[in-house]
């Protein structure tokens, strides 16, 4: 699952970025993009990822990092999830993660492993991902 | 990253209508061509794992298009494009734009139809391309509410105008 807002970082004009600095958007990740949604296609903003394409949600999420990320760089890992709501049937095909208190905001999207059929009224589960930052190359 | 592309606050025009920045959905043709040039592109053979296995959480590498367009690292041959479908050599796929040029979206909060089996029936709109929620079954037996795209444009003023302006039919 690809991280688009942190990856897509050019750090390609530094020689070195310590790890204390890669680590802020990942904490902040930690503590406030904790609604996580399944949709049915890749969401550009807060609003497709949390209304227009989201077929399930699970908010209060948690993660476990920062923590060395392979073969460069930080990441974080998206705890497991259990439990989550599914409100519309259809065929899941990316997760996001989003802040929802204060000013609301997309925080990451990916794409999952391989898409999945979801019933409404049903829970869903899934597995823990890393969303990572590589070093400055 | 291209300053451009920076995320801003969402607008809240009205409790039905909003304004947010975002990358823009495009269509390109997925190549099977392997070739790196000295910037280390590729054009969209997924990097293999140490198991010589194609996943998409270990991609290091973009894939750029003939002419020039840098994808995000998840658009690679065998992935799921935007829109939820595999991307397949020779086919077009869609992808959002988060490397290049962002748009801004107006939406708006809209009764949309569920079908009996709890799928939603987007309406049918330029700004809404059909994904895997397309149903062919499209008879509605209830609604629910949803923020809908109604409109896209290139520019902050162009869409709060678009906004105010259907503000003002509500």
């Amino acid at each position: 699952m690809k991280k688009h807002l942190f990856e897509d970082i050019h750090l390609q004009w530094f020689a070195f970025l310590g790890d204390q600095l890669l680590d802020l958007p990942l904490q902040e990740l930690e503590t406030n993009y904790t609604r996580q949604d399944i949709c049915s296609q890749e969401p550009a903003t807060y609003t497709e990822a949390t209304s227009t394409y989201t077929l399930a949600n699970k908010t209060a999420c948690t993660y476990t990092g920062p923590a060395d990320r392979s073969p460069n760089g930080r990441k974080t890992t998206v705890d497991a999830v259990t439990g989550g709501s599914v409100t519309s049937t259809g065929t899941a095909s990316h997760w996001a993660m989003s802040k929802t208190t204060a000013t609301t905001y997309l925080g990451a999207a990916g794409s999952l492993a391989s898409t999945q059929g979801v019933t409404s009224g049903n829970t869903y589960s899934l597995t823990a991902f890393d969303i990572g930052i590589p070093d400055a190359t | 990253m291209n300053p451009m592309n920076q995320q801003e606050p969402m607008i809240e025009v009205s409790p039905t209508i909003r304004v947010e920045k975002g990358p823009l959905r495009k269509r390109a043709v997925a190549t099977d061509a392997k070739r790196a040039d000295k910037s280390g592109l590729l054009e969209m053979a997924p990097d293999l794992d140490e198991q010589g296995k194609a996943d998409p959480t270990k991609q290091t590498r973009h894939a750029k298009l003939p002419d020039g367009t840098v994808l995000a690292r998840h658009y690679k041959l065998g992935f799921a494009d935007a829109l939820g479908f595999e991307i397949e050599a020779g086919k077009e796929f869609t992808y959002l734009d988060w490397m290049g040029g962002w748009g801004w979206y107006v939406y708006q909060l809209q009764d949309v139809g569920v079908t009996a089996k709890g799928e939603i029936i987007m309406p049918d709109s330029p700004h809404i391309l059909k994904g895997r929620y397309d149903t062919a079954d499209r008879k509605a037996v209830k609604t629910q509410p949803r923020w809908i795209t109604v409109g896209i444009f290139a520019g902050r003023d162009e869409a709060l105008i678009a906004a105010g302006e259907l503000k003002g039919k509500e």
